[in-house]
């Protein structure tokens, strides 16, 4: 079947962050730093805001943290690289999906809080195959429109 | 199961353009430039057919929009050899575009011409890119791209539904059309459910719906315009 959304590409986040600390230690969730989760279409990045509630002094020793703090300082969005990307014939939407599907997120993402370095690629390959054998079992239309508008 | 369908009274009808434009902006419909509409490449997903009758300077306008007409009996999903054209469980004629093979078919098929085709990759304007509706989709170019009733609204709006835990109301699913016609002259709805003003509306006397004798039983219906 079509496999038209991985990105098989190696992609590398500008700071090393550490998925694991955030969730183990300072009990954050997902939806606390990708905030569209609930509400939007895009679960969206974390922007410098988000960051600033904590990181506006050094937390720990690490130098990752350190430029955190100073993008902070600067009040500079950190230019994070989104690791999965939708082809544009294809609609898909997070509070559809996570909200009123209650479906989790590491369905689809993997076990991204156990990692203690960002992902460099998609832990699980997004494919309409994968989609459809999900919307079969939970009983939800496999209507094309459904996704592709 | 509702069928979604859709009202137009002619006598209401001012040709002011006003659903042609917020279709083009709901559906990132492209403007394909002068040469391009000239050579008979424009792309409308609705368009406004003005009729004239009569001899100057005793001359009656009629002004017909066109969206699709989502038929019941659609011509174009049959001729489809690639099932890019479909009727799907809402009632609509679907159109999947990365399924798409631009064979143009369905163009022929299709009696009301309500189909366009995409001959050049959509260029749109630096500043027009910021107004793309993100619901829906670029086409790239070679597809064959037609009027889809909105149908991302009604994604949306069994969405909001869902949350709220009610029914679809009336109001909660309008194509961009409906919407933004000043005069009121499209009229969206349910045409199976008595609290839908469709339903009233298509019994009128005036109601009439373009080229039934072909059987291909559209969803919309007109209001004849009437002399006053």
């Amino acid at each position: 079947m079509v496999n038209g959304c991985s990105k098989q590409e190696m992609i590398e986040q500008p700071i090393a962050y550490n998925h694991e600390i955030h969730v183990s230690e300072a009990g954050l969730d997902c939806i606390d730093c990708h905030t569209g989760v609930e509400k939007k279409m895009y679960a969206s990045l974390p922007s410098i805001k988000q960051c600033k509630s904590c990181h506006s002094i050094m937390q720990g020793e690490s130098i990752s943290e350190s430029l955190v703090v100073e993008a902070v300082k600067n009040n500079v969005e950190i230019p994070w690289k989104p690791i999965y990307e939708l082809e544009d014939y294809v609609f898909f939407s997070h509070r559809r999906h996570v909200k009123s599907g209650k479906i989790s997120c590491a369905v689809c993402h993997g076990e991204v809080e156990k990692l203690s370095k960002p992902p460099t690629h998609q832990l699980i390959p997004i494919s309409m195959d994968s989609c459809m054998k999900c919307h079969d079992n939970k009983s939800i239309s496999n209507d094309c429109l459904t996704c592709h508008v | 199961m509702a069928k979604w369908g859709m009202v137009i009274d002619l006598n209401k009808c001012t040709g002011c353009g006003s659903c042609v434009n917020s279709c083009r902006m709901e559906n990132n419909v492209p403007n394909v430039g002068d040469k391009a509409a000239q050579a008979g490449r424009a792309m409308d997903w609705m368009q406004i057919i003005t009729e004239y009758e009569g001899e100057y300077p005793n001359i009656r306008i009629t002004h017909i929009p066109r969206p699709c007409f989502q038929c019941d009996n659609p011509p174009c999903t049959k001729v489809c050899p690639v099932y890019a054209t479909f009727l799907n469980e809402d009632g609509l004629v679907g159109q999947v575009y990365n399924r798409c093979i631009g064979c143009r078919f369905c163009m022929v098929a299709c009696p009301y011409s309500a189909k366009t085709f995409n001959y050049s990759k959509p260029d749109f304007p630096e500043a027009y890119e910021k107004t793309l509706n993100p619901d829906v989709t670029r086409r790239m170019n070679g597809v064959v791209e037609k009027c889809s009733f909105c149908h991302h609204r009604l994604a949306i709006a069994k969405d909001v539904a869902r949350f709220e835990e009610r029914d679809l109301r009336e109001e909660d699913y309008q194509p961009a059309c409906a919407e933004s016609c000043p005069t009121n002259a499209i009229t969206f709805g349910d045409l199976d459910n008595s609290d839908h003003s469709v339903t009233h509306l298509k019994h009128s006397n005036r109601a009439f719906r373009l080229e039934e004798e072909l059987g291909t039983e559209p969803k919309v219906y007109y209001l004849r315009k009437e002399d006053r």
